[in-house]
């Protein structure tokens, strides 16, 4: 009877204990109960319509801190097309916006989030996060601040794009392009598109992040602007010294920093007008550079060996034809004084903000350590040493092919 | 066949490396890149020797004894009481390094994924599944290990090669790093030795091995896997990120799983398979460390078996896991321990080599 009894108890005792296998997650939420942030554009806040904090993270306003304004693209659930669309006499949801645009106040990003989650019913995921988009002001002022949150931040991927806007960053939150349901993730795919037609360096935040913190680099971030209603420019490259935005570059210098890099493949075409020949248009295909450190008395001097490979792409002027490889070679040499002078550029920009986004200093401190130890003792060594550095180009052009007209 | 024996030198080899790999694999990249920057690599290798002369001795004195274990004959070496003092010492670091490693298990888990679970959960989830299969006997010890042991070292590996491409050589040069100090280095290099604990581990196995002499082939191996896991780690993370950014991360190698695609983001966030990799990983450290504590206390108490001793440590396990107020505080008293234990299971097995050799015990004989 005792025996019926201790098996009876320790059978009930062994099943109550399974039952702790049933909970689940102890941090389970339903997709559908997430306020999933997929964009974010931050700005300064306007001198005349700030609004009066809201209080939620502090009580007297002593901060001293300039505030921002976030405009946060939250996902609207189950209307977010995860498939191709199915036309818009098809489903009910065509007609409805799939995210939804708050705006909210702080004095730091971390603040603002807090606003957002006081003002919004769902807590804020920034798992999602694809699309940050800065304003110039606050890249030019305290963009460190920002980074701070987002680098904290264990839901914020390093796979996120930081784009930095001429003008205000939130209107392109509300941008409605027709190749995408969704603002952030054309965006997005613009971006993604243009480093596979090499028009843009895989320039991720942790990349950006990455180069900010090696003493021999700067970061850089994609520039964008707002054409017409709908249109998005990548205007250049925005780059950065001590930790500030300093400038931007055009976009046909990117082309030119990406030569520089080495990134395949060429995207950009160069329209130059030839002495004999005229106007003509040279497509870029393949890229490739390599960089040699000497130390000429004390000092490092870079050479660059860059070589394109292009095709020539359009030539308006037909009068002369080009039909042999002399003439060929006569538009080669033509086209590499054109594309010095456009390194020459962005070298000369960047060496007088002292902003060496082409990471020369890591070759010298890979390559000359001996050098780099003795003179260089923080970022700003670097910085200040890269606007007197001498750089030796050294580019060599084939054109290769000339498309379908044989004269 | 041999059926008291079953214990083959590749499964040795198994266990010690499954033993290893463990918590300090997410954060040790930052360290090394402290010590040395771009020679973070170099840092890492560095600590090897180190690290094999521990195993050398205990591999050395195991062997003269290819009966017993490391706790039985330390007492006809040393005297009952001095034996029985240090085996002490060795139950206590195990049980301590085990409630550290529980704490920082827990503290990752919190901090990137459950961030509303507390920690006192992840732990205690974890040290009753260790507290459990710390009541099998030796054999079973070991064939858990086994079974584990291969989807550790495969998925680490897919992770690096996945990562391979997103490589910057110039991140990883000089090889020696900048501004790199005698006295930098060296510290990276203890640190680095320390993250090799857990050989000891064989003092358990050699009783049950096939063939007890091959057991410094064993180790050997199981130590040059480790190393080179190392080393893959940390020249895929510095190579990434460079030294300066990884200094600033707090689990560099997360960072680096989670930053790599395949594909240009077709297969993304691959910190979801190394954080499943790391859980399993750090079981079977904690599995080894538990098992080595409650042996230890065993041998020093002479209880017949550690069954008991097992559950009934399991609190006091608990309560060292939660000693430590912070994340910094935790990762402080982690790597004093590590030194400690480093200290301890390197000068232990060398003080019963030497006397093994003067008092002319064992080994020669056999």
């Amino acid at each position: 009877m005792i025996f019926r009894f201790r098996r009876q108890l320790s059978l009930w005792l062994a099943l109550s204990m399974l039952s702790i296998v049933l909970t689940g997650c102890w941090d389970q939420l339903e997709i559908e109960d997430r306020a999933l942030v997929l964009g974010l554009a931050i700005d300064q806040a306007p001198e005349d319509s700030q609004p009066k904090s809201d209080q939620v993270t502090h009580i007297k306003d002593n901060l001293n801190l300039p505030m921002i304004r976030v405009t946060a693209q939250i996902a609207v659930p189950g209307r977010v097309p995860l498939g191709p669309s199915n036309g818009e006499s098809g489903g009910s949801g065509g007609s409805q916006n799939p995210v939804w645009v708050v705006q909210v106040y702080g004095y730091t990003l971390d603040d603002a989030m807090n606003n957002l989650e006081q003002q919004i019913s769902d807590p804020r995921y920034l798992i999602h996060l694809r699309v940050l988009i800065i304003s110039e002001e606050i890249a030019r002022t305290n963009l460190g601040d920002l980074n701070d949150y987002l680098r904290r931040n264990p839901e914020v991927r390093r796979r996120t794009w930081m784009l930095v806007s001429e003008g205000e960053a939130s209107q392109f939150m509300d941008v409605n392009p027709p190749l995408q349901r969704v603002p952030t993730l054309y965006i997005l795919s613009m971006m993604e598109k243009a480093v596979e037609s090499g028009k843009f360096p895989a320039d991720y935040i942790g990349v950006f992040w990455s180069s900010e913190s090696k003493w021999g680099e700067n970061g850089f971030l994609p520039y964008i602007s707002r054409r017409n209603k709908e249109n998005i420019l990548i205007k250049g490259l925005a780059y950065f010294s001590d930790g500030k935005m300093v400038g931007a570059t055009v976009p046909i210098e990117i082309g030119a920093f990406m030569a520089m890099r080495g990134i395949d493949p060429g995207g950009y075409s160069i329209l130059f007008k030839s002495e004999t020949y005229g106007p003509v248009m040279i497509m870029v295909n393949k890229r490739f550079s390599r960089i040699k450190v000497h130390i000429v008395d004390g000092k490092p001097q870079i050479t660059y060996h860059i070589a394109l490979d292009t095709g020539l792409d359009e030539h308006v002027n037909t009068n002369v034809s080009v039909n042999s490889t002399q003439k060929l070679e006569d538009l080669e040499g033509e086209f590499r004084k054109g594309a010095l002078k456009i390194f020459q550029s962005v070298i000369d920009k960047t060496r007088q903000k002292q902003s060496d986004i082409f990471g020369l200093g890591e070759h010298v401190r890979a390559h000359a350590p001996a050098f780099w130890n003795s003179r260089i003792h923080s970022k700003s060594d670097w910085e200040q040493l890269y606007s007197s550095l001498t750089i030796h180009l050294d580019v060599d052009v084939a054109i290769r092919r000339v498309g379908l007209k044989e004269r | 066949m041999n059926n008291n024996r079953p214990i083959t030198t590749l499964q040795v080899t198994a266990v010690i490396t499954s033993t290893i790999i463990g918590v300090g694999i997410l954060s040790f990249p930052r360290y090394m890149a402290d010590a040395a920057g771009s020679g973070a690599p170099l840092v890492t290798a560095a600590g090897l020797p180190v690290a094999f002369a521990g195993l050398w001795f205990t591999a050395a004195v195991c062997r003269r004894f290819p009966q017993e274990t490391l706790f039985v004959f330390s007492r006809r070496l040393l005297g009952r009481g001095f034996a029985d003092i240090l085996s002490f010492c060795i139950f206590l670091f195990f049980a301590f390094s085990t409630g550290l490693t529980m704490r920082q298990f827990g503290e990752v888990c919190v901090t990137v994924i459950f961030k509303k679970t507390p920690v006192e959960a992840v732990i205690l989830m974890m040290l009753l599944l260790a507290a459990l299969s710390v009541r099998r006997n030796v054999i079973k010890f070991t064939y858990i290990h086994i079974f584990y042991a291969p989807f550790i070292l495969s998925s680490i590996f897919i992770i690096v090669l996945v990562a391979l491409k997103d490589i910057d050589g110039l991140n990883l040069l000089p090889l020696t790093g900048n501004h790199t100090t005698a006295a930098s280095f060296f510290r990276g290099m203890v640190t680095s030795s320390t993250l090799y604990q857990g050989t000891i581990v064989l003092a358990l196995l050699v009783p049950l091995m096939k063939n007890p002499r091959k057991v410094l082939k064993a180790g050997t191996a199981a130590l040059l896997i480790v190393g080179i896991v190392y080393i893959l780690i940390v020249l895929i993370t510095v190579g990434m990120f460079g030294a300066y950014e990884t200094r600033l991360l707090l689990y560099p190698t997360l960072e680096t799983a989670r930053s790599i695609s395949i594909g240009e983001g077709v297969l993304e966030r691959f910190d979801a398979i190394f954080i499943i990799v790391w859980v399993i990983s750090i079981f079977t450290t904690i599995f080894t460390n538990y098992y080595l504590a409650a042996y230890a206390l065993r041998e020093a108490t002479r209880f017949r078996d550690q069954r008991l001793l097992a559950s009934f440590l399991l609190p006091f396990i608990f309560t060292a896991s939660l000693l430590p107020k912070n994340v910094f505080q935790s990762y402080c008293l982690a790597s004093v321990t590590a030194i400690v234990g480093l200290i301890l299971l390197t000068l232990y097995p060398l003080l019963l080599w030497l006397t093994a050799i003067l008092r002319n015990q064992g080994g020669a004989s056999s």
